[in-house]
């Protein structure tokens, strides 16, 4: 059987119901005028999307990651291997009543304006004027748009019209949502709405396609990942496969002085091990930069741009729209959402990773498991507001919760808390200065921490036994 | 909350008026009539402040908006008109609000096709966008404006001291072929800009990665396009009659030019051409003619006869027929006119005739018996269609009207003029009657011009669909000239190289052509045997392009003549059906294959 062949019999290749998009062997070579191979920029990749997954298509500028897009959703045609798409062919009209598709860039007609666009793309489904009415409310609620509704799209601004872009890409109430790059353009506002959009439709069990080369908002909210170069997929996984560095554990704790430092050291020194770093952390430009919007938008300051959104669109998340107001969710409101804790894991549970240090030092770590997605949680206050605590305060927090890892992991968790990037103040090597009110810290509560880490990991390697 | 205001916005207005009124009717019952003048002045002035408040506050509403053009463009119109007026202008206050007319009509049928597109249908939705799209697009823009332009300002380039009847009839020539010309631009380039254009502006993507087909795609978009120029249609169609009946209530030069203006161009006329009244008339006397002949120049006219000196042998005794030497006479009969008698009380005798040498006077004088009643005739003019009304009753039971018109002067048969008298084919002498109204016939031209330019968008449709916006422009724009002149074509390749093979087979005029090919090439004649193959491309070509030449009902509406339903249903079936079917085939099958994206790696 000829490549062209496999490719046109993809409508006999029924993919397993769990598998949304399948391809297999897929090809794409572009030809000159006089037929020989230009490029080859698809080049016999094999690909699985599961049903409910973010599924992340990544690599650097011309990988093949957009082409590969573009054969899923039949605007190339494959010159060998084979795509089904909900099990069908690629080209097949009726599959894509259950597709949403955002393209690099948003191709728009420049003479409608924002309702108008939205309108037209809810006549290609077929809607009725009332749902498509409903459904145009709640979309530009949504991406902040509502203000501007009116105006030409020729007049919009580009992260503007990549929300327009998102709001129609989501008309439908897509099953599989295909996003190309979809914060290219926008600011990092809009950039934080798509993430946790993202999120929140994967939680609500929405299977999406996600291509960039924005390594940082893959990791934020892939599960899986599939690394394009040269038109093949050279590594694929889950991120936490192939993310997690097994050999290093952070803790985080509140701010620690110089003695308390060199008593952990002792800790560790007793296991043969040292601090190779002690970080400070600090605030993301990313977090000061949302707090200074909110803080204008609250003062109410003017904008002729978008606004921050409402609430997720609730025809996206439960038909009845109970999901929105069960969960108080704000996906593009100015309740932002922390990123994914899921793909942390090195942001686990500090207790856990005491008792990691102090009573399986020598053992290897155990993978992080990926949990349920949690309930995405309110953004924290920003970091200079937090109280600075005693030491000692934290540790009785960190012994009480301790005795339980069940309880620990039900709550919210450093891991869902905003992302801070360390800064590297001093290692333990050199020493570093302490605040001079910190108390000292109560040994005996630091030893009780131990003996309870280890009896905590004795009883887990019984049950695990 | 804005419902409340509106509805005060509304009650304020209506209060204007009914103040304005009831003042203005005061005033003029006390015998002011300036002080009404002056008040109704300010309250039109107060009311339009109003109403322009009302609009601003709901500017950024669509209805608003157009609400507002329409009656600040209207405002300008009628400034334009006042001024017209009082500069004694009224062609031009005419033409000033018929461009408003047309505007506002245009609009409002925008909103109607709007409407009518609404429902949650994705080819409606591509149609609905496309229209969105060309009025927007700058180069239809401009032929919009121009065709809205086109029809009220053409009256006032029509010289005044012209025949009224002329005006009428160029008026109606120039701008209803004007119409059907800047139509037929603007489909093409619309039907040809429109997907290549969202091909290479990848908005296509989006479109294409919904639930539509791209059978339904193209529909959608020919849809849009057929509504559009109907609705263009609509509204220029609606000017040309407009101002056609504005035009006929002009200023006629005489009692006869009126005459013409109401019965001869502004009606919907059957013609009927004559025949000879023996029985096998032309035959006969193509037999003998070609028997004289035959006997002067016998190996030329032996047989088998080449076909070209047989036409012209018809052409000539056709010819005779026409032309009545000094006291001679001829008989023209019309048949089948009992239908004429139960619609109309008269029907017309056209004549237009020549004579050479030319009279003094340039009139010429003949006698005429109809149905054996001599009816007095006045001079023809020279050249110059002159029509007797003849009573329906002249009919005979079977219909026919006999003719016999001599060459002779009826006053004083010695005095007739020593000439020979002729009267052009087809046109030098013919019955008309009325059998319907300018109004209908206007609407049978309308709806060919319909058809003929769906055909067009079709055409550019499927050349957009695979071609770039210059290429897919310049072939449908070929294709289009060469089905307008496709008549002219056809007759000048026949004139080009003449087949004559009148008599044979398809197998045998192959055989024919190939034989009479290499002939020419055996006798050392090249250049005829290029010529054989030039006609076999261009006979070629022309089979591929419809014939709009045969649906052209324009010449017919303005001479007043009946457009027959036989046209539409003929336009409908082969433009319409066949030959917008089988474009549409071609082009779907090159689009469905398409790749729509292009290289990005």
């Amino acid at each position: 059987m000829t490549a062209t062949t496999l490719a046109a019999d993809t409508s006999t290749a029924a993919a397993p119901a769990s598998v949304v998009i399948k391809c297999i062997g897929l090809t794409k070579i572009f030809r000159d005028f006089w037929w020989r191979n230009r490029v080859r920029a698809v080049d016999g990749i094999d690909l699985n999307v599961r049903r409910g997954e973010v599924f992340g298509l990544l690599g650097p500028n011309g990988s093949g990651k957009s082409t590969t897009i573009k054969l899923i959703l039949g605007l190339l045609q494959p010159t060998a291997g084979r795509i089904a798409v909900f099990g069908k062919r690629a080209d097949d009209v009726a599959t894509k009543k259950r597709i949403g598709f955002l393209p690099e860039e948003s191709y728009l007609y420049p003479f409608l304006n924002a309702r108008e666009t939205l309108d037209y793309y809810g006549r290609l489904f077929h809607q009725s004027r009332h749902q498509r009415l409903k459904r145009i409310d709640m979309l530009l609620e949504m991406v902040g748009l509502e203000a501007v509704q009116r105006r030409p799209i020729r007049e919009y601004s580009k992260g503007m019209q990549r929300r327009i872009g998102l709001a129609q890409a989501l008309i439908n109430d897509p099953q599989l949502l295909m996003l190309d790059e979809p914060t290219n353009g926008m600011d990092p506002i809009g950039t934080r709405q798509i993430k946790n959009l993202i999120l929140e439709l994967a939680r609500h069990g929405k299977t999406i396609l996600l291509c960039s080369h924005l390594l940082a908002d893959v990791e934020d909210v892939c599960d899986r990942v599939a690394i394009m170069y040269g038109g093949k997929i050279v590594e694929h996984g889950g991120l936490d496969q192939l993310l997690t560095q097994t050999h290093t554990t952070t803790i985080q704790s509140p701010r620690l002085d110089e003695k308390t430092i060199q008593q952990i050291e002792n800790v560790l020194a007793r296991q043969g091990k040292h601090i190779e770093k002690v970080t400070q952390p600090r605030q993301s430009l990313e977090h000061k930069f949302l707090d200074l919007v909110k803080r204008e938008q609250a003062r109410g300051a003017a904008t002729s741009g978008a606004v921050s959104g409402g609430g997720i669109a609730r025809f996206l998340t439960d038909r009845d729209g109970k999901a929105a107001a069960r969960t108080g969710v704000g996906v593009f409101g100015d309740t932002e959402v922390g990123v994914r804790g899921a793909h942390l894991p090195e942001s686990t549970d500090a207790a856990e990773v005491i008792n990691r240090l102090v009573g399986e030092a020598s053992a290897e770590p155990e993978p992080a498991p990926l949990p349920d997605r949690p309930p995405l949680p309110a953004e924290p206050p920003p970091a200079e507001e937090q109280p600075a605590q005693p030491d000692a305060k934290l540790i009785d927090g960190l012994v009480e919760s301790s005795p339980s890892p069940a309880a620990a992991t039900a709550g919210p968790s450093p891991a869902d808390e905003p992302k801070s990037e360390p800064q590297t103040t001093a290692s333990a090597a050199s020493g570093s200065q302490s605040p001079p009110d910190e108390e000292e810290p109560d040994q005996d509560l630091i030893d009780s921490l131990i003996d309870q880490g280890r009896d905590d990991s004795s009883r887990r390697d019984r049950s695990s036994e | 909350m804005w419902h409340k205001r509106w509805f005060q916005w509304l009650g304020v207005l209506v209060g204007l008026h009914v103040i304005g009124a009831a003042v203005i009717v005061l005033l003029i019952s006390q015998g002011s009539s300036t002080g009404a003048y002056w008040f109704g002045a300010f309250d039109g002035v107060l009311i339009h402040l109003w109403v322009y408040w009302g609009l601003w506050c709901r500017r950024d509403r669509r209805p608003a908006q157009w609400a507002a053009a329409a009656i600040i463009s209207g405002d300008i119109a009628s400034l334009i008109a006042v001024i017209c007026l009082t500069t004694g202008s009224l062609a031009g206050a005419i033409a000033a609000w018929g461009i408003w007319a047309m505007g506002a009509g245009f609009g409002l049928g925008l909103a109607v096709i709007r409407l009518v597109l609404s429902p949650g249908l994705s080819v409606l939705g591509v149609a609905r966008t496309l229209i969105d799209e060309a009025i927007r697009m700058k180069v239809a823009l401009v032929l919009i404006v121009a065709l809205v332009l086109l029809v009220p300002i053409l009256p006032l380039l029509l010289d005044p001291n012209e025949r009224l009847a002329y005006r009428l009839e160029t008026f109606l020539i120039y701008s209803l072929t004007g119409t059907s010309v800047l139509l037929s631009l603007l489909t093409i380039f619309l039907a040809c800009g429109t997907i290549c254009g969202e091909i290479s502006r990848k908005q296509i993507f989006m479109t294409m990665t919904k639930p539509i087909g791209r059978g339904q795609y193209l529909l959608g978009k020919w849809l849009g396009i057929v509504l559009l120029n109907g609705l263009l249609l609509s509204v220029a169609g609606g000017g040309v009659w407009v101002f056609a009946r504005v035009l006929q209530q002009g200023q006629a030069r005489d009692a006869l030019d009126r005459v013409e203006v109401d019965q001869q161009v502004l009606v919907a006329r059957l013609v009927r051409a004559p025949v000879p009244a023996e029985a096998g008339g032309l035959a006969n006397w193509y037999q003998k003619r070609l028997k004289k002949l035959r006997a002067i120049e016998p190996v030329m006219y032996a047989e088998p006869l080449d076909p070209r000196l047989a036409s012209e042998i018809r052409a000539a005794v056709r010819s005779d027929w026409y032309r009545l030497k000094q006291r001679q006479t001829a008989t023209y009969m019309f048949t089948g006119l009992s239908s004429a008698k139960g619609v109309t009380e008269t029907v017309q005798l056209r004549i237009k005739a020549k004579s050479s040498p030319a009279p003094p006077d340039d009139l010429i004088r003949v006698r005429m018996i109809v149905n054996g009643y001599l009816v007095p005739v006045q001079p023809l003019p020279y050249n110059i269609a002159y029509v007797v009304h003849l009573p329906t009753e002249l009919i005979d039971p079977d219909g026919n009207l006999v003719v016999q018109i001599a060459n002779i002067n009826p006053i004083n048969p010695r005095a007739t003029f020593p000439a020979t008298v002729s009267f052009p084919l087809n046109e030098g002498i013919t019955v008309l009657y009325t059998v319907g109204s300018f109004e209908a016939n206007m609407l049978r031209t309308l709806a060919v011009i319909w058809v003929r330019l769906g055909f067009l968008a079709m055409l550019g449709l499927a050349a957009g669909s695979f071609l770039g916006f210059p290429t897919a422009c310049l072939i449908s724009l070929v294709i289009w000239i060469i089905a307008s002149t496709s008549g002219f074509l056809h007759e000048s390749l026949e004139y080009y190289a003449a087949f004559n093979y009148d008599q044979l087979d398809a197998f045998g005029k192959v055989r024919w052509v190939v034989g009479d090919f290499f002939g020419k090439l055996a006798d050392g004649e090249v250049w005829p045997a290029i010529k054989i193959i030039i006609k076999l491309v261009g006979s070629g070509f022309m089979m591929v392009v419809p014939s709009f030449s045969d649906y052209n009902a324009v010449p017919l509406v303005s001479d007043g003549r009946y457009v027959p339903y036989g046209m539409i249903g003929n336009a409908l079936l082969r433009v319409g059906v066949v030959w917008t079917g089988l474009v549409a085939a071609v082009g779907y099958l090159i689009f469905r294959r398409r790749e729509l994206a292009r290289i990005m790696v």
